[in-house]
C-alpha cells in the first residue's frame, strides 16, 4: 500500500514580500501554488499511489475566488482519472473560506464531515481512514476524543489539522498531544496546519508535512509532501519529496574579507552560486544578508542603495533568471570601529549622541510619530495590521527604524564638508 | 601628533624631497612653493602618508604605481616618534624603513581616532572651503546653530543637506501627491485590489448559474420528446393522405386479371427467341441458294486452265541460263577489242627491240632484260658523275686566287720601310710622365712664393715700432712672452695695490671728517667732561685738603701755598670750590655718560683713523716706488732688440704678431726649397729626352725649343714609330696565314682528280654490262635504260592479253553446251534455234506456265471455300427449325404462326400483375415500413375528408414547440458559457501576487521615508543641541578671532532674535553697532568663517591631543594687512598644535618670515 500525505495547499496564497525590480524573474512566482499542487498530482500519478491525504487548509480563508476551486476540483478529477481516491479534512482556513461551501469534488474525493469525526473503511487495502473537518475557522478543543478507536485487522489513519501542543507562528487550534494521539492505537497520525515538516514521532507515525510551497520568508528550506508505504499493517518507508516551485532561503554575506564595496559584490556572487547550488538550482526568492566587520563598511552604508541595485544585478547575472532578492540587509559593522573610537567634532559628537539617544529621545519620537501620521492613514491596510505590518504610530517602531539612520546621515554631512 | 619630516622619496613630481618639519615646538611651517612645484602633490602626499595613497591617485606619472613611496616621522605628545614609509596598495601599505611591512595599526596611536574624514574635516582648510563657509552662512542668513554646527563639522553646508534630507523625503511621499513613490504605489495598490476583485468569482453566483442551467435543460428534454411524438402522428396521417388513391387503382387493377382467367404466361426473352430463330431460318436459305450457284461458275472456269509441267519444274535452270546469257553477249563484245590491243603491242616490241639492238626479234627480247643491280649501278654512277664534275672545277679556281692574293700581300711588305726599336723613348716618356706636369708645377710654385713674400712685407709694414727690412727679420732678439706676463704681473699689481690704498685712504678720510664733524657737534652741544678732567677736579681738591688739613690739624701757615692754589679765594673758599667742581665733573660725567662715552669713542676713533692714515700714505709711496722701478727693469729687457718698448700688454699683442710674421717665413723658405727640386728635375729629362731622338737619328733640340714642346715632339714621333712596327707585323701574319692555306687548297685538286678517274673505270665497266660503248655518257645510258624498261612492260601486258582471250573462248562455248542441254530436257520439239535465241525463248515460256499455274491454284481454292459455306447454310437451317419447333411446343400450339397472338396474351397479363406489385410496394413505403396488412385496415378507417384539416392543425402546433426550444437552447448555450469563463483562471491570483510585490516595495519605501524624516528631526535638534551648548564660550573665542582677523573693524559677534524668530549671528562694531552678514563683504564673511573653524579648532585642542592642522592658501582674498593678521593667528596657534601652511604666494611666505611666533615659524620653499 502506498500513498501520500500532504496538507496546507494554501492554493492561490501569494508570495509575500517580493518587490518587483528591474531583473526579478517575476515569471518563476507566477501561481506557484498551484505548480506546486500540480507537482503534488504528478507524483501521485507517477508513483501510482493508492490514495492522497490532504490534513486541511486547501485555500486561503480570506480568497474568495470560485476559480480558485475549480482549479483544485480539475486536479483532482486528474487523480480520478488515475483511479486514486483523495481523503480531505478542511482545516480552519477552508471553514473561512467561502469557496469550499458550494464546490463539488468528483466522486473520488471524499471530504469528512464537520460535524462528528467519520470512519472510512476500504477493505481491498485493509485500510480504516479516521478524520473531521474544521466546522468553523478556530477550533479550539481537542477534536481527537470522539475519534474512535483502531480499527482492528485494519491499518489504522487518522487525518487532523492541529497545532499539536503549540507551534511557534501557528494559531493553537484544535490542541491535542501526542500521548492523546497515541491512545487511539492509530497506525499513522497525518497531520495539518503546522508549516514546518515535523516527525512528531515513528512507530506509530505522527507527522506534519509542512506545506507545499513556501510563501514568504518565514518559510525557508524544501516544501513538499510525505510518500508512505506501509506493507502488513505497518509503515516501512516514509520519504518527503519536495514540490515547491520556488524555494525561499536566507543567506548571509560574510563581509569580513572584503576591503571594498567591489569585493563585497565578489563574496556576495560566490555565496550567490553556492546556495544556487545547495537548492540545485531551482528558483529562489533570497534574503541576502551582509554580515561581518569589513573596511566596506562604510562604503555600502554610504550608499545602500547603489549597493542594493549592485548586488540585485550580480543575482540577475549569476541566477540567470531564478533568483530574486527578497530583501538585501546590511548588518555589517566596521572593521574600525571595533579597535579603536574615533575622534570626532564636538558637532558631530553632538549629532551621534542625537542619533544615538533617538530611542530614548521621547520628545523627538513623537515629533517623529507626528510627522509620519499623513502617511500612517494612508497606508494599505495589509500594512496597517498583521505580522506584516507597519507601525507608524508606534513608537517603538520608530525607534527600531532610527538605527539605519546613523551612517546615512554622517555621509550626507561628510559629503558637504571640508575636503583637502 | 606632530608630524617631524614629510620624506617625498617617490611621489609625484618628487623623488627623493625631505622636507624637516621638526622645527619649533609644534611649529608652523609655511611651505611655499610656486605653481608646478607640487604643492598640491605634497599637500596629498602629507594626507596620503597618515592615511594611505587613493586607490585611483594620479601621482603616479613620475613613478610606478608600485614604486610609489611616502616616508614619514611623526611625532606623539607622549614623547614616542615612529619613522615609517607608505607605499600604495590594497594592504600592507605601511613599511618600516627597511621596507618591511608594519601592522596597519601601527599608526593607531598617533592618529588618536582622528579617521581620514575627520582629519579632512577638522584639521585641513582651503580656499575653496573657506569660500564655501563664509557663503553657506550668508545662504543660512547667519542662523547661528546652523553656523556654528557647520564650523564645527568641518563646513557641512547643513542647510543643503537638509534641504536634501527634504527632497529626498518628497520623492518618496507627499501628503497630496500622486508622483512620489509611495503615493504612486499606493495607489496601483488600490487599483490592484479592485482588479482581484473583479476578476474574483463568487461561488454562489456560480451555484445559483449552474442551478438554472440544470432546469432549463431539464425543460429542454421535455420539449424535445413532446416535439418528437407530434411530428410522428402528423407524419403517419400524411402519409395515410398519400396512400389512400393508391389503394383504390390496386382494387381496379385486380379486378382485370381476374377477368383475363388462365393466360400461358410465356417467359420474357419469348418473343425474342422466336424472331431471331425466324431471321437466323430466312438468312440460312439465301446462303445455301447463292453457295449453290458460284460452285457452278468456279467448276467451269478451273476446267479451261492448261500449262507445262516440266518447264515450271526446271524454272531455276531456265533462270540461270537467262542470268548467264547477259554475260555471254558481253565477253563476245570484249574479245574483239582484247585481240586489238595484243595485235599493237606486238608491234610495239618490235620497234622498240629495233631501237635498241637492231636485228633482234620480238622472241629473243626477253634474254636482254637487264639485272636491277646493274640498273642501280649505272644510276648511282651517273648522280656522282656532277658532282665530281664540280668538285674539280671549284678545286682549281680556289687555287688561282690564293696565289694571286699571296703575291700582293708581298709586295705590299716590300713597299714599307724597315722599322726601328722605339723602346728607350717611351721608357724616357714614362719615367716623365711619373713626375706630373712638371711645368705646371713649376709655375704654381713660383707664383706662390712671390704671393707669400708679397703678404709677409705687407704684415711688416703694419708691424708698429719695426722700420726695418724684410731681411732683419728673426735677427732681433725679443723677449719672450713669459717675461711680458711677469712684468705685467708687476704693473698690474703695483697699480692695484696703489689705487686700493688710494680708494681706502679716501674712506678713512671720509670717516674721519665724519668723526670729527660729530666730535664738533658734541663740543658745540657743551664742553664735555672727560675722565681726565674729573681727575684733574679731584687732585685739586685733594691738594686743597692738603692745605686745610695742614692749616687746620698741624696749624701751618699755608698762605703762600694757599694763594698759590687760588690767588683770588682765601683757601676755605677755594678748597669748597674745588669740592664743587670735582663734584660737578664726576655728576656730569655721570649725567651725560652717554655723551660722555660717545665723545671718547669718537676721539679713541680719529686718533685710530689718523695712525691708519698714516700706514697707508707710507705703503702707498713705497709702491709707486716700486712700479717706476719695474718700469726701468722694462726697458732694460728690450734693448737687446734695438726697440722702445709700449706698456706689456701692447707688447704683448706686438709679440704675438711679430711671432705671426716669423712663422710665414719659414714657410716662405719652404716654398723656394721647392721650386729649386722642381728646376732640377726638368733640366735632367729634358737632356734624356733629346740623347733617345738622336739615338733614333732624329733631329736635336735647339736652346729656345720650350721643354713642352720637346716633350710633345717626342710623343709624336713614339706614335709615328709604334704604328709603322704594328703595320709591318700585321703584314707578315697575313703573308704566312695565307701560304698554309694555299698549300691545303693543292691537296684538294689532286684529291679531286683521283676520284674523277676511279669513277671512269666503273662506269666503263657498268656500260658494258648494259651493252654500250665505253664512249657512252651517263645521260645516254640513262635513256637507254628507260627504253629497256618500257620494252618489258609490252613484253609482259601482251602475256595478260593472250591469257583473257583464251578464258572468254572457253565460257562461251559452256554456255552453247549447257543451253543444248536445257532445250533436249525441256523442248526438244523446238526446231533449230541458237543457243542465244533459245535462251530468251525459254524464258518468256518460262514466266507464262507461271502465270497460268497460279490462277489455277486461285481457283481451286475458291471452290473449296464455296463448298464450305453451303455446308453451314444447311447446319443453320437445322438449328433454326428446332428452335421454332420447340417454341410451339411451349406455347402450346402446333403452328409457329400462332406464337405471336399467344405472346400478347401473356404479356398483357403480367403487365397488370407488375403494376399492382408496384402500388403495393409504394403503399408499403409510404406507410412507414408496415406491413400491407396494417396499413390497408387503417386506411379503412380513415375518414378522408378531415384529414387535411387534422395534418395542418398538428404542423401549427409544431412549429410553436419549435421556437421555444431554440430559447431553451440559446439559454442554455449562455449559462454554459457564462459558467465555462469561470475556468479555473489564476487571473485574480496573479493580481494578488502583483499588489504583494506592491506592497514589498511601499515597505521598502516607507522604511527609507521614516529613515529620512528621523535624520531631519535629529538633525535639527543636535544643531539646537550643540548651538545652545556652546554658543557662548564659542562666540566669544570667535569674536575675539574676527575682530584680530579684521583687524579691529569689527570688536567681535554676538548672537540675537532674526527675522523668523531665530538666533543669528552678528558682527559688532567697535561703535557697538550689529552688522547683519547678509552686510558683510565676502572677504569678511572668509573671515568670519575662519574665526568660527579656528575656535571649534582651539576647543578641540582644549580636551583633545593636538593634530596638525593643514591650511591651504586661503589667504587669496585677503588684503595684505589681514592676511598678516591671519597669519598671526595661525602663528599663535602654533603654539597649540603644528600648523602646515601651504601657498604658491611668495609674498605670503615674505610676510611669514617678519613674524615672530613662540611655536617657532619656518619657511620652506619648493621646487
Amino acid at each position: 500500500m502506498k500513498f501520500i500525505h500532504a496538507a496546507d495547499i494554501h492554493l492561490d496564497s501569494p508570495l509575500i514580500g517580493l518587490q518587483r525590480y528591474e531583473g526579478a524573474p517575476a515569471e518563476e512566482i507566477r501561481g506557484a501554488t498551484r505548480r506546486a499542487l500540480q507537482n503534488l498530482v504528478e507524483l501521485a500519478a507517477a508513483e501510482k499511489v493508492d490514495f492522497l491525504l490532504m490534513a486541511g487548509d486547501l485555500y486561503d480563508g480570506d480568497w474568495k475566488d470560485y476559480n480558485t476551486g475549480l482549479f483544485l476540483s480539475r486536479q483532482m478529477s486528474r487523480l480520478h482519472d488515475e483511479g486514486i481516491r483523495v481523503f480531505i479534512i478542511s482545516g480552519n482556513h477552508d471553514a473561512a473560506s467561502q469557496i469550499t461551501k458550494h464546490l463539488r469534488m468528483p466522486e473520488n474525493v471524499k471530504t469528512f464531515s464537520v460535524r462528528n469525526p467519520e470512519t472510512v473503511i476500504i477493505e481491498k487495502l485493509g485500510l480504516a481512514i479516521h478524520g473531521q473537518g474544521y466546522p468553523d475557522r478556530a477550533v479550539i478543543e481537542d477534536m481527537t476524543g470522539a475519534y474512535s478507536q483502531a480499527s482492528p485487522h485494519h491499518f489504522n489513519i487518522g487525518l487532523l489539522h492541529t497545532s499539536l501542543d503549540g507551534r511557534e507562528g501557528h494559531e493553537p487550534y484544535a490542541p491535542t498531544n501526542a500521548a492523546g494521539l497515541l491512545s487511539k492505537g492509530y497506525d499513522y497520525w497525518a497531520l495539518g496546519h503546522v508549516h514546518a515538516r515535523e516527525i512528531v514521532r515513528d512507530d506509530p507515525w505522527i507527522v506534519f508535512p509542512g506545506n507545499i510551497q513556501g510563501r514568504h520568508i518565514r518559510e525557508t528550506g524544501p516544501k513538499g509532501c510525505l510518500l508512505v508505504e506501509a506493507q502488513d499493517g505497518r509503515v516501512v518507508r516514509v520519504e518527503p519529496r519536495e514540490l515547491d516551485v520556488m524555494r525561499w532561503a536566507v543567506a548571509a554575506v560574510e563581509a569580513g574579507k572584503a576591503a571594498r564595496g567591489d569585493d563585497v559584490l565578489e563574496i556576495a556572487s560566490a555565496t550567490l552560486i553556492r546556495t544556487l547550488k545547495e537548492n540545485k538550482d531551482m528558483p529562489l526568492a533570497l534574503r541576502l544578508e551582509i554580515v561581518g566587520a569589513t573596511k566596506a563598511h562604510r562604503e555600502l552604508l554610504s550608499n545602500p542603495e547603489r549597493w542594493k541595485n549592485e548586488l540585485r544585478a550580480v543575482a540577475t547575472d549569476v541566477g540567470g533568471g531564478t533568483l530574486w532578492l527578497e530583501k538585501i540587509r546590511f548588518a555589517t559593522r566596521d572593521a574600525l570601529d571595533a579597535a579603536a573610537p574615533t575622534a570626532q567634532s564636538e558637532a558631530l559628537i553632538e549629532l551621534m549622541k542625537s542619533i544615538d539617544g533617538l530611542s530614548v529621545d521621547a520628545e523627538l519620537v513623537k515629533a517623529a510619530v507626528e510627522a509620519l501620521g499623513d502617511l500612517s492613514g494612508k497606508l494599505p491596510h495589509e500594512l496597517r495590521g498583521g505580522d506584516e505590518a507597519i507601525r507608524l504610530d508606534d513608537p517603538e517602531a520608530v525607534k527600531r527604524a532610527a538605527e539605519g539612520v546613523r551612517q546615512g546621515l554622517m555621509n550626507r554631512i561628510l559629503a558637504g564638508g571640508g575636503e583637502l | 601628533m606632530k608630524i617631524l619630516e614629510l620624506d617625498l622619496r617617490a611621489f609625484g613630481p618628487f623623488t627623493n624631497v625631505k622636507l624637516n618639519l621638526a622645527g619649533g615646538r609644534e611649529g608652523m611651517h609655511i611651505l611655499y612653493g610656486p605653481n608646478e612645484a607640487g604643492k598640491s602633490s605634497a599637500l596629498r602626499a602629507l594626507r596620503s602618508l597618515l592615511y594611505g595613497i587613493a586607490k585611483n591617485s594620479s601621482d603616479n606619472f613620475s613613478h610606478d604605481n608600485k614604486a610609489l613611496r611616502i616616508g614619514g616621522r611623526l611625532r606623539n605628545s607622549d614623547g614616542a616618534e615612529i619613522a615609517f614609509l607608505r607605499r600604495k596598495g590594497n594592504k600592507d601599505t605601511l613599511l618600516n624603513p627597511d621596507e618591511e611591512p608594519l601592522d596597519d595599526r601601527a599608526l593607531d596611536r598617533y592618529l588618536h581616532g582622528v579617521t581620514e574624514e575627520v582629519f579632512g574635516l577638522l584639521f585641513g582648510i582651503d580656499h575653496e572651503a573657506l569660500g564655501r563657509g563664509g557663503r553657506n552662512i550668508l545662504a543660512g542668513k547667519g542662523e547661528t546653530g546652523q553656523s556654528l554646527f557647520a564650523a564645527g563639522a568641518g563646513g557641512a553646508n547643513l542647510r543643503a543637506v537638509l534641504e536634501a534630507i527634504e527632497a529626498d523625503a518628497e520623492a518618496l511621499f507627499k501628503n497630496k501627491g500622486q508622483l512620489p513613490a509611495i503615493n504612486k504605489a499606493i495607489s496601483r495598490h488600490q487599483e490592484l485590489r479592485k482588479k482581484i476583485t473583479e476578476l474574483s468569482q463568487s461561488s454562489r453566483e456560480w451555484a445559483e448559474k449552474e442551478k438554472d442551467l440544470h432546469r432549463a435543460m431539464a425543460e429542454r428534454d421535455n420539449l424535445k420528446q413532446n416535439l418528437e411524438r407530434q411530428a410522428a402522428e402528423a407524419n403517419r396521417l400524411r402519409r395515410l393522405k398519400d396512400i389512400i388513391p393508391k389503394e383504390g387503382l390496386r382494387k381496379e387493377l385486380l379486378t382485370k386479371v381476374e377477368a383475363m382467367g388462365a393466360v400461358a404466361l410465356l417467359p420474357e426473352d419469348f418473343t425474342g427467341t422466336r424472331h431471331r430463330a425466324e431471321m437466323r431460318l430466312s438468312a440460312a436459305l439465301e446462303v445455301k441458294r447463292q453457295a449453290e450457284r458460284d460452285l457452278g461458275r468456279l467448276h467451269e472456269d478451273i476446267a479451261k486452265i492448261v500449262f507445262p509441267q516440266k518447264l515450271i519444274d526446271q524454272a531455276d535452270a531456265v533462270e540461270g541460263i537467262h542470268q548467264r546469257l547477259g554475260q555471254h553477249r558481253k565477253a563476245a563484245e570484249d574479245l574483239g577489242k582484247l585481240q586489238g590491243r595484243l595485235q599493237q603491242n606486238k608491234a610495239d616490241i618490235r620497234i622498240l627491240q629495233m631501237e635498241l639492238t637492231p636485228g633482234l626479234d620480238g622472241e629473243t627480247a626477253g634474254g636482254m632484260r637487264p639485272k636491277a643491280a646493274v640498273k642501280a649501278r649505272i644510276q648511282n654512277l651517273a648522280s656522282r658523275h656532277a658532282s665530281l664534275q664540280s668538285d674539280l672545277q671549284r678545286a682549281a679556281r680556289e687555287v688561282r686566287d690564293a696565289e694571286q692574293k699571296l703575291n700582293g700581300l708581298k709586295d705590299d711588305l716590300k713597299a714599307l720601310d724597315t722599322p726601328k726599336d722605339p723602346g728607350p723613348l717611351k721608357k724616357s716618356l714614362v719615367k716623365l710622365a711619373k713626375t706630373g706636369d712638371l711645368t705646371a708645377a713649376k709655375s704654381a710654385a713660383e707664383k706662390a712664393l712671390q704671393d707669400e713674400k708679397r703678404q709677409i712685407c705687407g704684415l711688416l709694414q703694419r708691424l708698429p715700432l719695426w722700420g726695418r727690412t724684410f731681411e732683419d727679420l728673426g735677427k732681433a732678439p725679443v723677449p719672450s712672452s713669459e717675461t711680458v706676463s711677469r712684468f705685467e704681473d708687476e704693473f698690474s699689481g703695483g697699480k692695484a695695490l696703489a689705487d686700493n690704498l688710494d680708494s681706502r685712504l679716501g674712506e678713512a678720510r671720509g670717516t674721519l671728517r665724519e668723526a670729527q664733524r660729530q666730535i664738533e657737534a658734541i663740543r658745540l652741544s657743551g664742553a664735555v667732561p672727560t675722565e681726565e678732567d674729573l681727575e684733574k677736579a679731584r687732585d685739586r681738591r685733594q691738594k686743597g685738603w692738603g692745605l686745610v688739613r695742614k692749616a687746620w690739624l698741624q696749624g701751618e701757615n699755608v698762605e703762600g701755598e694757599s694763594s698759590a692754589y687760588d690767588p683770588e679765594r682765601d683757601l676755605a673758599g677755594a678748597y669748597e670750590v674745588s669740592v664743587e667742581q670735582a663734584d660737578e665733573t664726576a655728576d656730569r660725567l655721570r649725567r651725560e655718560a652717554a655723551r660722555v662715552a660717545e665723545y671718547a669713542a669718537l676721539l679713541v676713533q680719529e686718533k685710530k683713523i689718523n695712525e691708519e692714515i698714516g700706514r697707508m700714505e707710507a705703503d702707498r709711496h713705497e709702491a709707486q716706488q716700486s712700479i717706476a722701478r719695474a718700469a726701468e727693469e722694462w726697458k732694460a729687457a728690450w734693448k737687446p732688440s734695438g726697440l722702445e718698448p709700449l706698456t706689456p700688454r701692447e707688447m704683448r699683442s706686438w709679440l704675438d704678431q711679430y711671432g705671426k710674421i716669423l712663422s710665414r717665413l719659414e714657410k716662405l723658405a719652404e716654398q723656394k726649397a721647392l721650386l729649386d727640386r722642381l728646376e732640377g728635375q726638368i733640366a735632367e729629362h729634358r737632356e734624356e729626352l733629346i740623347r733617345r731622338l738622336e739615338d733614333l737619328g732624329e733631329k736635336g733640340s735647339t736652346a729656345d725649343e720650350a721643354f713642352g714642346q720637346l716633350v710633345e715632339r717626342c710623343e709624336k714621333t713614339l706614335d709615328r714609330l709604334e704604328k709603322l712596327a704594328r703595320r709591318h707585323g700585321d703584314l707578315e701574319s697575313k703573308i704566312s696565314s695565307i701560304g698554309d692555306v694555299f698549300q691545303g687548297l693543292g691537296q684538294a685538286k689532286e684529291d679531286a682528280e683521283q676520284r674523277r678517274k676511279i669513277w671512269q673505270a666503273e662506269w666503263s665497266e657498268a656500260a658494258k654490262m648494259l651493252g654500250l660503248g665505253e664512249g657512252t655518257t651517263p645521260d645516254e645510258a640513262l635513256v637507254a635504260l628507260s627504253k629497256f624498261e618500257e620494252l618489258f612492260r609490252k613484253v609482259d601486258e601482251c602475256d595478260m592479253l593472250e591469257q583473257r582471250i583464251l578464258g572468254i573462248n572457253r565460257d562461251a562455248e559452256m554456255f552453247n553446251a549447257d543451253v543444248k542441254a536445257l532445250l533436249g530436257h525441256v523442248a526438244p520439239d523446238w526446231p533449230g534455234l541458237t543457243p542465244e535465241q533459245a535462251a530468251v525463248q525459254l524464258n518468256a515460256e518460262l514466266t507464262r506456265s507461271r502465270k497460268a499455274a497460279t490462277r489455277h491454284a486461285q481457283l481451286a481454292e475458291e471452290i473449296e471455300r464455296k463448298s464450305r459455306g453451303l455446308r453451314d447454310a444447311e447446319n443453320e437451317i437445322a438449328l433454326a427449325t428446332d428452335t421454332l419447333d420447340s417454341l410451339c411446343r411451349q406455347a402450346g400450339c402446333a403452328n409457329s404462326d400462332e406464337l405471336e397472338a399467344r405472346e400478347k396474351l401473356s404479356a398483357d397479363s403480367q403487365d397488370l400483375k407488375r403494376r399492382i406489385q408496384s402500388l403495393e410496394a409504394d403503399i408499403v413505403e409510404r406507410g412507414g415500413g408496415a406491413a400491407l396488412k396494417q396499413i390497408l385496415p387503417e386506411v379503412e378507417k380513415v375518414d378522408v375528408d378531415a384529414l387535411s384539416a387534422r395534418i395542418e392543425d398538428i404542423e401549427n402546433r409544431l412549429t410553436e414547440s419549435k421556437e421555444h426550444q431554440a430559447e431553451l437552447n440559446e439559454k442554455v448555450g449562455s449559462l454554459r458559457s457564462e459558467l465555462g469563463r469561470i475556468d479555473g483562471s489564476s487571473a485574480a491570483a496573479d493580481a494578488a501576487e502583483e499588489a504583494q510585490g506592491v506592497l514589498a516595495s511601499i515597505r521598502d519605501n516607507v522604511d527609507d521615508y521614516v529613515k529620512l524624516r528621523l535624520a531631519s528631526l535629529v538633525l535639527r535638534k543636535s544643531i539646537e543641541n550643540y548651538r545652545a551648548k556652546n554658543q557662548g564660550p564659542l562666540l566669544e573665542r570667535s569674536g575675539k578671532l574676527f575682530a584680530r582677523l579684521t583687524l579691529g573693524s569689527f570688536s567681535g559677534l554676538k548672537t540675537e532674535y532674526g527675522e523668523s524668530d531665530e538666533p543669528v549671528l552678528r558682527g559688532v562694531r567697535p561703535d557697538g553697532k550689529a552688522v547683519d552678514v547678509t552686510g558683510m563683504s565676502d572677504g569678511t564673511l572668509d573671515q568670519l568663517y575662519l574665526s568660527l573653524r579656528l575656535a571649534t579648532l582651539e576647543k578641540y585642542l582644549e580636551t583633545n591631543e593636538p593634530m596638525p592642522f593643514i591650511v591651504d592658501d586661503i589667504l587669496i582674498r585677503f588684503d595684505d594687512d589681514r592676511a598678516r593678521a591671519t597669519l598671526e593667528v595661525l602663528a599663535d596657534l602654533s603654539g597649540k598644535t603644528q600648523v602646515l601652511f601651504f601657498t604658491h604666494h611668495e609674498r605670503l611666505a615674505g610676510m611669514a618670515k617678519e613674524l615672530k611666533s613662540d611655536g617657532g615659524l619656518y619657511v620652506h620653499r619648493m621646487g
